[in-house]
């Protein structure tokens, strides 16, 4: 077989992340402590990895009653600092998912603008607590995040710890299997948080060394049951 | 020289290649972050080079890809390329097995076949090598293939080809390129995994893909890893263009082994894997700069 099909536009391969983090009154104190003291080592392995910081693209997303966007996506090698992030309201699942479809819709029309070829982006989403929005509601927004028909869905990983429910962030993570962790009933955020954050850095680390060499995956923290997802390339 | 020692910058250059290049805790001759050769014989020119990306270089590492060539014959060249999977653990020893039993397997003229008959056998015989040297543990292995076998008379040539995994040939005519294979980003293929060797639990030798070729006076056939592949598909601007025109000065003489080595370097943001380039030009009997 002979195929002529070279196209006419310049691409370039990125990798997005959205770290997705609950920010509500019950991350309050030592928790939200711990990831302050944690962003700075995302910048500083990632970003200060040359050939890791040319494929990922990070953003954070923070969400309580409301989500906002507290690091837009970008090349951490440009960042000069992390944001603080500061502990809000409620635990609104809705918002977050509501506003991650929005934030990665706008982000991939800016990227392929700009000559970008997208891996389907990684939502990493980590949370405390149970969602204090009506089920459905935050059931049909995450529907539409996860929607097969929606060409951007992201992967998502799901992240819990303090009073997360197993059963819920398995929701989150589509049922899909070895897509969701929950820290152990009792443990410490102390403990839990920087490893967790530990394991993200990894993460993103490996997942970019998958992408450079042309079989992109999506390479969990080493945690039990979590499994690499062969990722695919948006059109 | 940069730091990092990358060649020219085709499109947006990549920083990570301006990164200083640590010096690896042991290396030799044969696992060299640059390897390049060629030559010119009555009936073919061949020129080569293989790099080591510039995340392995920068990660104390050299290069898994692999390439070799053998004269078949009057008239005969196998040519094959191969890319070790990083992850597999020893990908870059699997990628020298598999180029050399693909090109010993052509060279033995074993088959009767011929055509892409042949090299589907060279790649099965590779995969059987692969297996056989590895045992229990061939799994650490893995790699992609290709293999081309050319068959020339007065600076034309009938090539056939066969492959495992995403390696990739394509036939270059002036500065028109037109690979040999189906796209890999086509809706077909995407999200399936990288076929390699030795054969995936549940794949076997049905996933070799075969192709052929009526290659035209003038043109080369060029196999390449997927570390310059995808980036001469998502360059037609500047990969595309500018690898052609090294690539031009082959036939008349005026480039060398090391200077392709250096072009096959180029710098281009997010383009860090392993780059390999095996360019063979059927000619009708002249040295290179010289009328035919």
């Amino acid at each position: 077989m002979a195929t002529d099909h070279l196209g006419t536009e310049e691409r370039y391969a990125v990798f997005p992340f959205y770290l997705c983090l609950d920010v509500s009154q019950s991350m309050a104190g030592e928790p939200i402590a711990e990831v302050n003291a944690e962003l700075p080592q995302i910048r500083a392995s990632v970003g200060q990895d040359p050939a890791v910081a040319e494929v990922i693209r990070f953003g954070i997303v923070t969400f309580s009653d409301v989500a906002r966007t507290v690091l837009p996506l970008v090349d951490l090698a440009l960042v000069e600092a992390m944001p603080k992030v500061e502990v809000e309201g409620r635990t609104s699942y809705a918002a977050a998912f509501d506003h991650l479809r929005r934030v990665i819709e706008a982000d991939y029309y800016t990227g392929r603008s700009e000559g970008e070829r997208w891996y389907r982006p990684a939502v990493l989403f980590v949370s405390d607590g149970r969602p204090t929005d009506p089920e459905e509601r935050w059931l049909e927004a995450h529907r539409r995040l996860t929607d097969p028909s929606w060409r951007r869905h992201p992967n998502i990983l799901a992240f819990g710890f303090g009073e997360a429910v197993p059963e819920i962030l398995a929701t989150v993570a589509e049922n899909k299997p070895n897509r969701a962790y929950v820290a152990a009933e009792g443990a410490a955020p102390s403990a839990v948080v920087p490893e967790l954050m530990a394991g993200l850095v990894q993460s993103i680390v490996s997942s970019s060394a998958s992408a450079y060499t042309g079989t992109p995956q999506l390479v969990p923290p080493q945690l039990p049951n979590m499994q690499a997802i062969p990722v695919d390339e948006l059109e | 020289m940069n730091r990092g020692w990358a060649g020219p910058a085709w499109g947006e250059p990549s920083t990570a290649s301006e990164s200083p290049v640590p010096l690896r805790t042991t290396a030799s001759a044969g696992d060299a972050c640059y390897r390049a050769d060629g030559g010119w014989s009555p009936e073919f020119v061949v020129m080569a080079a293989s790099v080591a990306g510039v995340a392995h270089r920068l990660a104390g590492r050299g290069g898994e890809d692999a390439y070799a060539w053998a004269q078949a014959g009057p008239g005969r060249l196998a040519v094959a390329v191969a890319d070790g999977v990083s992850t597999a653990g020893r990908g870059g020893e699997g990628a020298d097995v598999a180029v050399r039993a693909a090109c010993a397997y052509l060279l033995a003229g074993e088959s009767d076949n011929g055509g892409e008959k042949e090299c589907e056998a060279a790649v099965r015989a590779a995969g059987e090598e692969v297996a056989r040297l590895g045992g229990l543990v061939a799994a650490e292995l893995s790699t992609t293939l290709v293999v081309a076998l050319l068959s020339a008379s007065a600076g034309r040539a009938e090539v056939s080809l066969a492959r495992v995994g995403d390696s990739s040939a394509f036939v270059l005519d002036g500065t028109q390129w037109r690979e040999l294979f189906p796209d890999p980003d086509d809706e077909d293929f995407r999200g399936l995994p990288v076929e390699v060797l030795p054969w995936r639990e549940g794949a076997g030798p049905g996933v070799i893909e075969v192709s052929s070729v009526a290659m035209a006076a003038g043109s080369a056939l060029v196999l390449l890893t997927d570390g310059v592949a995808d980036p001469l598909r998502e360059g037609p601007a500047t990969v595309a263009p500018a690898l052609a025109e090294v690539l031009q000065l082959v036939p008349t003489g005026d480039l060398s082994p090391l200077d392709l080595a250096n072009a096959a370097d180029f710098s281009r943001r997010g383009c860090l894997d392993d780059r390999t380039i095996v360019a063979a030009w059927p000619v009708g009997g002249a040295p290179p700069g010289q009328p035919q």
